[in-house]
């Protein structure tokens, strides 16, 4: 089967004509259909995409460009301002699929554990699928503009679910999110405009054979990788490092997530942990690695360090949180510095051993997909729970197993996943990120495996406190777990098992674009 | 070769599907799903026993049977499909006599748990996680790698946790199952590194691929350090699964939960998997290859560690009361002998190889027939012990005493457990635990340090004789303490206690049937014949010490608590004797001192963290924010002051010009005059201006 519509401008655009529709229609009960109609048509046409690129031969995906030595599937073209040689250009490979497969299966699920949500529902749900849009249109573009573009009004959905539905200090964590995040992106702009104008603006784009210019295509730099080696491009790095570190988020420029996600709706921190902070990770691939490679190889040392720090020190201040949701957050910082370390790792590793670098730069990518499921499970559960008690604190809980078992056995199962036991997601990627990790720095992995015991510390701690032990009388009549909260959160459930026990499902791909990433360096 | 090979992954299925079935719709069920726990748990045994007889009729004793894989599915791809890593079963003598030795246990112990959890809450919980548990640890014994090895292992681990916690509404179990997991998982760290360097090294995880590539790689890529931290980084996860000291604290608290999960998990089954583990370390700590320098170091630290905990677990039982923990004490001590085991084997092992000589695997088979010996013995004291937890209510043995009446078939079948523990002959204890002391003597002659260990484990043997016993008396013997109505437990409680305790006779002759136990695990190396049988007169020597000495120990426990001849309170009588009867109560402070370690120092390091957190890191950015508030605020005031200043300087003066004005409306002809003609002289010269002002732009534009 051969895909002949351009899927990915559907993928793209098709939530944010949802998002038109869910906030016309007039009462709550279609808009939260309308909402989900849309997310789950989006998740089959990226699952259609997904299969193409797992089974060639089942579905297969047009219009490839090769440019260099990277294929690009499902490619669409069309010029937008042409004065400036900005194109219109859509184009999905290995890395962007996963992600995108991501998001979209996570947007339902968001959807659904918003459902009792009653303030102004159709805008919230049609916050949702804006925000759907921007991501998919993040991972998608092959433009610099307007990868710029869908970079940057991301920021707006987000704002908004924060400040209008968030909690009681939701101005203020809104406010920082956007300021922070914002001012971030600056070193980016100046990136780009640097990538313009290091890629001769002015001759034919002989990277991808054509005869216009094509200063802003990702394709081009990446093939051509323009910017000189040396201060420049160390300089490049690190500025660009400031941006997509910022949205990781990595050591020290993560103060703003705990903020947000303390305040951000239970639907909106499940999207902002599990999805709006992998635009990070993939910035820092798709450019610190793919488009200044050599700067890559001369620097990794700052993302390797930036990666150990974020993953103890995340887990050692989670250590002392009492808020749930702080807690998860942190976690998040600590997980998210697989991804950093795991780059690192290959990068530097590829040299000295072939075979283990390319598991550190497989794991870093598994490990947002891992982290994504893993992290919207836990958002869901500490959400659900101040939801029903008006507490995340956990040392108000206590023995709430007793009253609340499915909810106990989801936060558990989370839990789990999130301290990578095996057999669930999450050890996947923590253990190829440090078979890596080995390979490339050797026993110096002593070091960020450290998090392995803190991590299980603080959600066995936590798990001890808030779940189990004697129930804390004020509890006594607690609703357990809704329909509505069960059903995403079984289904997250169900993705931790799958891809905890086949993970080959997900890693041969990712593994031969990162052999081909690698062996491009 | 197996006969249909791919059932040999139902024994790992059916108990998963049991899992599956009877944890999303065990409460349904009818004794919460417990008939399907023991029927999945009969398939696997039937299976592990089809498995089982092939291979003994395959490779006749003497073991002859090819190892072979069960091939799976790739788990990590990787470069080369080759260093790919898979999920496949390995089944050769150990891994099939483990498959029936687990599956027996676990059915045994699960029939047993239809009586004993019949009025517990949340029994679907139960088998659900105890069928859990089963498939993790017949996917730990028949793993083909040790990264298969791994995940099995931690499964086996939360279900560890979750079975500590089960009454998880106690704060004592809650704890208990939180420093289980903890305590464990710092051993499983350093056996997760110790897989992370031997996928670096070897490029596979497969036991029969890394021995094959073991001589190729050595000394360059496997450089001599490295084979000694492999084995090192190993024994560390086994330190963690089978509570050695240091990470042994955990299990004396993990009695927490029921006790058919310490039955199984914490003394019959999943605490071996440390000593199965390091059995399977032996391709490192024993190349066959004359040309590889055995890493010695690893080998007397695992025997060192052994030796120790033997003798430190052993002496921490003598002064318990809880009935389960003495148990739990005892089963540090009696894995410590099956390291102790290991270890001397593997000295000795490593010694001839490394001169050439031909290989005596001794040690390795007695430490694997103390395992195969102390899992049915051990599984039947607890057992036991949970008939009279069940029969009077109490874990404290000083509220028991004349039990013998009320429970006869318990404490027959735990006088047997408890002779077989002691080391008695003819019971099995006496002969795996006699064989391990005699390798630990011979490996002497090649390091004179095991005569120490030597004595150690003989002074062990002692002390194991005198506590099993005191238990023994405390419980059976004398006037009832308590203030119950004991009664004998029902038949599906009794029955499996009354097999067990036919195994504690029948393992122990099992040897000479089979012409040595080592022909069961027959690990590539001849003298697969011991142990009895055709050992030399100077190991009869050592095995009459070492039950000597158990007949000391159990005498001594018959003086002191049956016959009360010697009063226990004379132990304690003088400073010292009451110092270390407290330091032994205390469990040498060491479990205090953990937890001072983890609530001030890790705890506070995270306060004083976040801390930092809150008001450095999040501080700057805060300041930087409220600085752009002051520079905001700042430009505020300019643009109230001076820039609407100026406008609202204007529309004042309009307002003043304007009150000036109403003064000159006077009323008279004149002056309204030349109001009018200055309007119309302004309004020229707006005029005029915006036509100037619109050509100005306009060129602009042009």
């Amino acid at each position: 089967m051969l895909i002949e519509f351009p899927i990915l401008t559907y993928i793209v655009l098709l939530p944010a004509v949802g998002a038109v529709f869910t906030y016309l229609t007039g009462s709550d009960r279609t808009a939260r259909a309308v909402a989900l109609a849309f997310s789950l048509v989006v998740l089959g046409l990226c699952t259609v995409l997904l299969m193409g690129f797992l089974w060639p031969n089942v579905i297969s995906v047009p219009t490839m460009t090769t440019a260099g030595n990277h294929t690009y599937f499902a490619v669409e073209e069309t010029p937008w301002v042409p004065s400036l040689h900005i194109n219109y250009v859509m184009g999905a490979d290995e890395l962007s699929v996963v992600l995108v497969f991501l998001n979209a299966l996570l947007t339902p699920l968001a959807l659904a554990i918003s459902w009792d949500e009653h303030h102004r529902v159709p805008a919230f749900f049609a916050m949702f699928l804006f925000m759907e849009t921007t991501i998919n249109g993040v991972f998608l573009s092959l433009d610099l503009f307007q990868f710029f573009v869908f970079w940057e009004v991301g920021l707006i959905p987000m704002y908004f679910l924060i400040a209008v539905w968030g909690g009681p200090r939701k101005r203020q964590a809104a406010f920082k999110f956007f300021m922070y995040t914002f001012l971030a992106s600056l070193p980016l702009l100046v990136a780009i405009f640097a990538f313009y104008f290091y890629s001769n603006p002015g001759t034919p784009c002989t990277s991808l054979g054509s005869l216009a210019p094509c200063p802003f295509d990702m394709r081009a730099i990446i093939a051509t990788t323009p910017i000189p080696a040396g201060t420049i491009g160390d300089l490049m790095f690190v500025a660009l490092l400031i941006a997509f570190g910022t949205k990781l988020p990595t050591w020290p420029l993560h103060t703003w997530l705990p903020d947000a996600h303390v305040e951000a709706p239970t639907g909106g921190s499940v999207i902002l942990a599990g999805v709006l902070l992998k635009l990070g990770g993939y910035g820092l691939i798709r450019f610190n690695v793919q488009m200044i490679p050599q700067a890559a190889m001369d620097m990794y040392w700052l993302l390797a360090l930036a990666g150990v720090i974020s993953i103890l020190y995340g887990a050692i201040v989670c250590l002392a949180q009492d808020d749930l949701k702080r807690m998860v957050a942190f976690s998040s910082v600590s997980h998210m510095g697989f991804v950093t370390l795991g780059i690192a790792a290959g990068v530097y590793g590829f040299t000295i051993s072939g075979r283990g670098a390319v598991l550190g730069l497989t794991g870093a990518i598994f490990q947002m997909f891992a982290h994504g499921l893993v992290s919207a499970a836990l958002f869901m559960v500490a959400g659900s729970l101040g939801h029903t008690l008006g507490t995340r604190n956990i040392s108000e809980l206590g023995g709430i197993a007793k009253r609340a078992p499915r909810m106990a056995t989801f936060m558990m199962i989370s839990f789990m996943a999130s301290l990578g036991l095996p057999g669930l997601v999450g050890f996947v990627a923590e253990f190829s990120v440090f078979l890596g990790v080995y390979a490339a720095f050797g026993l110096l992995v002593f070091v960020p495996i450290l998090t392995v015991i803190l991590t299980a510390a603080y959600f066995i701690w936590a798990m001890q406190r808030a779940i189990f032990g004697p129930l804390n009388p004020k509890w006594e009549a607690m609703p357990d777990l809704h329909r509505f909260e069960v059903a995403p959160l079984a289904v997250l459930v169900a993705a931790f098992a799958v891809f905890g026990i086949v993970p080959v499902l997900f890693l041969s791909l990712i593994s031969n674009w990162a052999q081909g990433i690698l062996g491009g360096l | 070769m197996i006969a249909y090979e791919w059932v040999v992954w139902f024994i790992l299925l059916l108990p998963l599907g049991a899992f599956l079935v009877i944890g999303l719709v065990g409460r349904r069920l009818p004794e919460g799903g417990g008939t399907i726990a023991v029927g999945a748990m009969t398939g696997s045994f039937v299976l592990s026993m089809y498995v089982f007889i092939q291979v003994l009729q395959q490779g006749g004793l003497g073991g002859g049977f090819i190892p072979q894989t069960i091939p799976g599915y790739v788990w990590i791809p990787s470069l080369l499909p080759e260093t790919s890593i898979k999920i496949s079963l390995l089944i050769d003598n150990l891994s099939s006599l483990m498959l029936v030795l687990v599956s027996f246990l676990c059915l045994l112990i699960f029939v047993y748990s239809l009586g004993y959890m019949h009025e517990e809450d949340g029994k679907a919980r139960y088998y659900a996680e105890v069928s859990l548990f089963a498939t993790g640890m017949l996917g730990t014994v028949s793993a083909d790698n040790f990264l298969q090895l791994l995940i099995f292992w931690e499964i086996m681990g939360l279900c560890s946790y979750l079975l500590i916690g089960f009454w998880y509404s106690k704060p004592e179990a809650a704890a208990a199952a939180k420093k289980a997991f903890l305590v464990t998982r710092v051993g499983d760290v350093l056996f997760l590194v110790g897989v992370l360097v031997i996928w670096n090294v070897f490029g596979t995880l497969s036991f029969s691929e890394i021995q094959g590539k073991m001589a190729s790689l050595y000394p360059n890529t496997l450089t001599p350090q490295l084979l000694t931290l492999i084995p090192l980084l190993l024994f560390g996860g086994a330190v963690g699964k089978s509570a050695q000291f240091p990470l042994h604290a955990w299990l004396p608290d993990a009695m927490e939960g029921p006790t058919t999960v310490s039955a199984l998990i914490h003394a019959a089954t999943m605490v071996k998997a440390g000593v199965y583990l390091t059995a399977r370390a032996f391709i490192f700590l024993v190349p066959l290859s004359s040309a590889i320098q055995p890493p010695f170091t690893a080998i007397l630290v695992i025997a060192a560690i052994g030796g120790f905990t033997t003798l430190f677990a052993a002496t921490m039982a003598v002064v318990n009361f809880d009935i389960k923990r003495v148990l739990a004490f005892s089963t540090i001590s009696q894995l410590a002998y099956m390291f102790l085991g290991l270890g001397a084997g593997a000295y000795t092992m490593a010694t001839e190889v490394s001169r050439g000589e031909a290989v005596d695997s001794a040690g390795y088979s007695a430490a694997l027939y103390h395992l195969f010996n102390h899992a049915f013995f051990k599984a039947l004291l607890f057992l036991g012990a949970g008939s009279v937890i069940h029969a009077v209510h109490t874990n404290d043995m000083r509220e028991m005493g004349g039990l013998s009446k009320p429970l006869p078939i318990t404490s027959k079948a735990m006088l047997f457990g408890g002779l077989a523990l002691a080391g008695i002959l003819p019971f099995s204890g006496f002969f795996s635990k006699g064989e391990i002391l005699s390798v630990t003597f011979d490996a002497g002659a090649a390091n004179p340090g095991f005569y120490w260990l030597w004595a150690l484990g003989v002074g062990t043997a002692f002390l194991t004789a005198f506590y099993t016993f005191r238990l023994w008396f405390m419980t059976f013997h004398g006037e009832y303490r308590g203030h119950d109505h004991p009664h004998e437990s029902p038949r599906v409680m009794t029955a499996p206690l009354i097999i067990l305790a036919g195994f504690t006779l029948a393992s122990g002759l099992l040897a000479y049937p089979m012409g040595g136990f080592g022909n069961l695990i027959f690990s590539g190396a001849p003298a697969a014949g011991l142990p009895l049988v055709g050992i030399p007169v100077q190991d009869y020597l050592l095995e009459g010490v070492s039950m000597g000495v158990a007949v000391l120990g159990l005498a001594l426990a018959w003086a002191v608590y049956a016959t009360k001849r010697i009063p226990a309170e004379r132990f304690t009588a003088s400073r010292g004797g009451a110092f270390i009867h407290r330091m032994l109560t205390k469990r040498y402070w060491i479990d205090d001192a953990y937890d001072a370690f983890g609530r001030t120092v890790v705890y506070d390091a995270a306060r004083a963290l976040d801390w930092f957190d809150r008001k450095v890191i999040d501080g700057i950015v805060n300041g930087v924010g409220r600085g752009g508030v002051v520079v905001a605020g700042g430009s505020d005031q300019f643009d109230r002051r001076v820039i609407d200043g100026a406008v609202n300087a204007v529309s004042l003066e309009t307002v003043r010009t304007s009150l000036r004005l109403r003064q000159r409306q006077t009323g008279q002809v004149q002056s309204y005059a030349w109001v009018v003609v200055l309007g119309i002289v302004v309004v020229i010269a707006l005029v005029f201006g915006l036509s100037f002002l619109q050509r100005w732009l306009g060129g602009l534009g042009r």
